[in-house]
């Protein structure tokens, strides 16, 4: 399965005995490809970029077969393939099919552990999935989208499939489980710092809503100024404000980026 | 052996459902015990005592020791003086199953049920074993979230290793959620994501004109100091001040339609 990180060079193309299967744009390393998969509807889309995304489709003479939930023929003639979603969703469910890894994921395990007297049988031993490109590390956007793609490698391991990520991927991480973070020492120093940063944001805002309502007083002084030195003066403090204002949305731009990063590391180390 | 277990939470909706008076079914419970859970073959605590205050912790601990007379607590951090204490078996529950799932009370008992009937070198549950949830959605928001994941795992993870699940169907565990990408046109979430869209439009709308009827203000006053009185000002600073004060009125009712649109955004699509 491969993704469009940097990390989906590892994939085994020189391999035979690996199908590759991807999604999105084929990387050039990308010297073959089993399966692709475009699971969205492309009418559904812009319409310059549905055409752009076609005719990149229709170019890409290395995918074998085209899985699609919508399916064009036209884009590979004879490779265009319908998704199973209705068998797929009856034996899944829908609340993990957050990605298209997700959906790629459980169309393996069911090819590979087939359901026999209505049950889940044990794939063949040698049966591997491997993981590259594919990080849903970033923020609460990827939150769901990883645990769906976590859910379904789970589930693979479970069926007898040797599942494989890179060491660097976020999928192999194994974050602090609950209860354990409550008073884990790298949570807690994160914690106490997220709140610094959120209490120095809130100071920083504060003072900003302070400086803009100084500098509508200011203004109001301006129009009402009795005398040109007094106007003056009032000027050169309007000026000050001004720039007041503007280094402090340089730090408040600075402070919110740093809570950022501290949101991403404590999103990482905790599911 | 064939076992049927039964997984209480304390969510009182459909707690009470549990099959406390079929004998086959056996209860493993968490947290406060309710009245009629008369019987109860396990208990479960998982939290650490000492990090909680000494005088919750003292409370907690009484209460413990008063629900699990004669049954079996599994605990992470185990306190031998609460009674029959077990040690909860984390290092292997977790070497087995990972930790991205363990997140909740329950996430650790469906994890350690699955354990016990499928134990390690078994790939799957004997025919007629069962497992239900009573009195837990982990539902409401994102602060369920990732509860609601770790739940639903193991649920399905069960169902694939030949378990039968038992749920309340009211439960926020059994709703299948409209998948990716066909959430993204259906019609129902298509018209919510609308709806949360104009209430936030007027929420900012809304805060737009606090501000601007706060600077107004603030103007004004400045001038008033500055002396200048006339009637204009005067309309004028009321002007503002009516205008804040719609803005704050329409700025509640808009936040309560947006978190409501929210959890059922939330709900509906995986």
């Amino acid at each position: 399965m491969v993704g469009t990180s940097g990390s989906g060079v590892a994939a085994p193309v020189n391999d035979p005995s690996w199908e590759i299967w991807g999604v999105s744009a084929r990387g050039s390393y990308l010297t073959r490809a089993t399966r692709w998969f475009e699971i969205h509807r492309l009418d559904g889309e812009p319409a310059d970029w549905a055409n752009r995304w076609r005719d990149h489709l229709r170019g890409d003479k290395a995918i074998e077969a085209l899985y699609m939930m919508y399916p064009e023929p036209d884009l590979l003639p004879g490779r265009v393939l319908e998704y199973p979603r209705e068998r797929i969703e009856w034996r899944f469910g829908s609340f993990f099919m957050q990605s298209t890894f997700s959906w790629m994921v459980a169309l393996a395990i069911d090819e590979m552990c087939p359901m026999v007297g209505g049950r889940s049988t044990l794939a063949e031993p040698g049966s591997q999935i491997f993981m590259c490109g594919v990080d849903l590390e970033y923020g609460t956007e990827y939150r769901e989208q990883r645990s769906g793609l976590r859910h379904f490698l789970e589930l693979a391991k479970h069926l007898g499939i040797n599942v494989q990520r890179l060491a660097d991927s976020g999928l192999a991480f194994e974050p602090i489980a609950y209860p354990f973070w409550q008073d884990d020492p790298l949570v807690s120093k994160l914690a106490q710092r997220m709140k610094l940063c959120k209490a120095r944001i809130n100071e920083i805002d504060g003072l900003i809503q302070n400086t803009i309502a100084n500098i509508a007083s200011v203004k109001g002084s301006i129009a009402e100024a009795a005398t040109p030195d007094r106007r003056q003066t009032l000027d050169g403090a309007l000026q000050q404000l001004n720039e007041a204002l503007e280094k402090l949305s340089v730090d408040l731009t600075r402070a919110e980026a740093t809570h950022e990063e501290l949101c991403f590391i404590r999103d990482y180390i905790s599911p | 052996m064939i076992r049927k277990i039964a997984i209480l939470g304390t969510d009182p909706v459909n707690a009470a459902d549990v099959p406390i008076g079929e004998p086959d079914w056996e209860i493993w419970g968490c947290a406060r015990r309710a009245d009629f859970v008369t019987r109860a073959e396990r208990w479960y605590e998982v939290h650490r005592f000492e990090g909680y205050t000494p005088e919750f912790a003292a409370w907690w601990r009484d209460i413990t020791r008063r629900q699990c007379v004669g049954i079996p607590i599994y605990m992470l951090f185990p306190e031998a003086d609460l009674g029959d204490v077990r040690r909860y078996p984390y290092e292997e529950i977790a070497a087995r199953f990972g930790t991205f799932f363990l997140t909740s009370s329950p996430a650790y008992m469906l994890a350690h049920a699955i354990d016990e009937i499928v134990p390690p070198g078994e790939r799957f549950a004997p025919e007629g074993s069962a497992l239900g949830v009573w009195g837990m959605n982990a539902e409401g928001g994102t602060e369920y979230r990732s509860q609601r994941a770790g739940l639903r795992h193991f649920l399905q993870l069960a169902r694939h290793l030949g378990f039968s699940t038992v749920l309340h169907a009211d439960g926020g565990l059994i709703f299948e959620p409209v998948p990716y990408p066909l959430h993204m046109d259906d019609p129902l979430i298509a018209k919510l994501k609308l709806r949360e869209a104009k209430a936030r439009k007027m929420l900012d709308g809304a805060a737009n004109t606090i501000a601007e009827a706060e600077k107004g203000i603030t103007r004004i006053k400045a001038m008033a100091e500055a002396g200048a009185v006339s009637d204009e000002l005067k309309i004028d600073l009321e002007r503002h001040q009516f205008s804040k004060n719609a803005a704050l009125a329409t700025l509640a009712s808009k936040s309560g339609e947006v978190a409501e649109i929210c959890y059922w955004l939330d709900y509906l699509r995986a």
